[in-house]
């Protein structure tokens, strides 16, 4: 096998909060393949979003280590680290609050093209944003408006755009499409499929719930306060669900079936804390859950 | 059946600095006694400002007009701001989707759940107290004494989305409307918010006004439904003609869109483009841009309200007589089977008919 794009080997951070020591992320290992999407889900709190940024190398760690292409990322030169800021994007989950209200779509999007030197004359800058534009789904004439004149679904893609403007070659999706429409939902993973598929991307979507996670994951990890609960391929844990969680995250996507809705039965998570010592094992081949 | 809630031919106009914006273009809704009705519809449907019409919570910019709109025997198209006063505080509960900004951030929990029964019931002292306890007990949350004591930011966003419940609730309202109450929550949170309305609608004979974008959602709790889009109402009937037997593009759509866990699809179904702008009056049918199944005249003229069956009604010129026939997407033929098959079946017909 390659060697993964990321590997995330015993990783841990915690915060203190009033004296007390919180483990947002308690010993986690996974990898990213190089071109494929990791479905990272979990309720508020789990620690996803921690993993995320930890991985993109914008939020702390406290333990282990993040290996990107083999390399920690805890021990980059500048150049290096330039490098890898670069090849790692971010898309957040509120295209209100991410965007700045008083620039111009050109201007957000170029950001990163004037930060890394990437267009060498004023008409290359403007027809890279155009052409970014173009692969977002925008209109041209959103060059020169402001966040406040798109939708939410419009706003997301902008954010594409200033993510996918500096040519990297990972992004985290932190929750993208949890504040739109479910139609537009849709949308916007179908553009994510895609831009991965014609730039060979490779994806963390993080998400709070499984039902839109199918559509874009390869692998799929589970967290729930702090550690992995399962993790395995998609359909494996999508058809074969191990943990009692992740069994509940499942059942809790209402389907549009009122008679199935109606009759399904409530599963109810005994929400105790992961009793210490806990470790994964692999219930069936790569398909790993927590046991006690 | 008696009809608790009544609006006819409702209009609401904002009139802004330089332009107008259509935003209700002509709603009928009833609302019957102890049913929950879902309003769905995308952001800018109009779903919210036919609520806030209602409940009489529009600013001075906004022209609201109706043939008629009533609450009970209430006229409220003529109610005073006392009247609405009254009702919004001891009859009408609205639950907001935000609950961060639903709740006063320097007020604590208990005295904002005990406010609305001091106002309007004069509860004081030990009663109020032991009011807001059984309130807040009442929405599951472990420990009233202690939740009573705490600031809105102290608590997560479900225990939140239960307080804004129980403020509600406290003031036993005959009708409430939830306002997207689980759009902000996780899956998890959500199912138990939506058992929590369930159960406080069984036990204390309530209707309900449940507005949402999510169909998942609407499966789960609503026994009729509302599909509105540019401000007009395009196919209502019992939750399930509208799932199993659903008439309108529109409404295939929005089905289409919800991922489903049995999915074998690689691709999600999307609606192609955006909805209308509604600062212009709109020629023909809002949706028939949109619409692969449009015909020349939705392109001209505003189809009228078609009926399907006493409870099932659609506003789309597919269901002209003179239109040619046409196959629905596959997945909506399926549900169409379904239907069928629910209909033969004695038991599950009459809860079809009936609903």
């Amino acid at each position: 096998m390659t060697e993964p794009l990321f590997a995330i080997q015993d990783l841990s951070v915690n915060f203190r909060k009033d004296q007390r020591l919180i483990k947002a992320v308690n010993h986690i290992n996974f990898t990213i393949a190089s071109g494929t999407t990791v479905g990272l889900v979990g309720e508020s709190g789990s620690g996803k979003t921690t993993t995320g940024r930890a991985i993109a190398g914008i939020g702390p760690i406290s333990g282990g280590d993040v290996l990107f292409s083999g390399e920690s990322i805890q021990h980059f030169s500048h150049a290096e680290r330039k490098q890898f800021r670069r090849q790692v994007q971010m898309v957040f989950q509120d295209p209100f609050a991410s965007l700045n209200p008083r620039q111009k779509v050109a201007d957000i999007i170029a950001e990163g093209i004037d930060n890394f030197h990437l267009a060498s004359s004023t008409q290359e800058r403007i027809d890279r944003v155009l052409q970014l534009l173009e692969q977002v789904g925008l209109p041209p004439d959103a060059i020169n408006r402001f966040p406040h004149e798109f939708s939410g679904g419009q706003r997301q893609r902008i954010g594409i755009a200033r993510a996918l403007a500096v040519e990297p070659k990972f992004l985290v999706l932190d929750e993208p499409i949890s504040a739109l429409d479910v139609s537009i939902q849709a949308q916007i993973v179908n553009l994510l499929r895609q831009i991965q598929q014609a730039k060979h991307l490779t994806y963390l979507f993080i998400a709070h719930d499984l039902s839109m996670v199918h559509y874009i994951s390869d692998q799929i990890v589970v967290m729930y306060q702090g550690q992995i609960v399962e993790t395995g391929a998609t359909e494996a844990v999508y058809r074969h669900p191990l943990h009692p969680y992740t069994q509940t995250l499942l059942a809790s996507v209402p389907q549009a079936d009122p008679l199935f809705e109606q009759q399904k039965p409530r599963v109810q998570f005994d929400r105790t804390p992961i009793p210490a010592g806990a470790a994964l094992t692999e219930a069936a081949p790569d398909h790993w859950v927590l046991a006690p | 059946m008696t009809d608790i809630v009544s609006i006819k031919n409702l209009t609401v106009t904002f009139h802004e600095a330089n332009e107008n914006v259509y935003a209700v273009n002509g709603v009928d809704l009833t609302l019957h006694q102890g049913e929950t009705l879902a309003l769905v519809g995308e952001s800018g449907s109009g779903k919210s400002v036919t609520t806030h019409a209602l409940l009489g919570l529009l600013g001075k910019d906004a022209e609201v007009k109706a043939d008629a709109m009533q609450y009970g025997e209430t006229d409220l198209l003529h109610a005073s701001r006392k009247t609405y006063t009254r009702l919004r505080g001891q009859e009408l509960g609205l639950i907001f989707q935000d609950s961060l900004s639903g709740l006063n951030p320097t007020m604590r929990i208990g005295r904002q759940i005990g406010e609305g029964v001091k106002a309007h019931r004069h509860l004081h002292g030990a009663a109020l107290k032991q009011a807001v306890n059984a309130a807040i007990q009442e929405v599951g949350l472990p420990d009233p004494a202690l939740i009573a004591r705490k600031y809105p930011h102290e608590l997560s966003g479900g225990q939140r989305q239960r307080t804004m419940i129980a403020m509600a609730m406290i003031m036993q309202p005959k009708v409430l409307i939830a306002d997207e109450p689980t759009t902000a929550l996780d899956v998890t949170l959500q199912a138990q918010v939506l058992d929590l309305i369930k159960r406080q609608k069984a036990k204390r004979d309530l209707s309900v006004i449940f507005i949402t974008h999510d169909l998942g959602v609407v499966a789960n709790i609503a026994d009729r439904v509302a599909i509105m889009y540019a401000g007009k109402i395009v196919e209502t009937g019992t939750a399930n003609e509208i799932f199993y037997n659903p008439q309108h593009p529109y409404t295939w759509g929005l089905l289409d869109a919800v991922p489903s866990s049995d999915d074998q699809r690689k691709e999600l179904f999307t609606l192609p483009g955006t909805p209308p702008d509604l600062r212009e009056p709109i020629k023909g049918d809002p949706f028939a841009p949109r619409n692969p199944y449009a015909l020349a005249i939705d392109f001209k003229e505003m189809p009228p309200l078609f009926q399907v069956s006493p409870t099932h009604f659609v506003r789309s010129w597919l269901l002209d007589p003179r239109t040619p026939s046409y196959q629905p997407p596959v997945t909506i033929q399926k549900r169409w089977a379904r239907f069928a098959e629910l209909t033969k079946e004695p038991s599950l017909a009459v809860a079809v008919n009936q609903a």
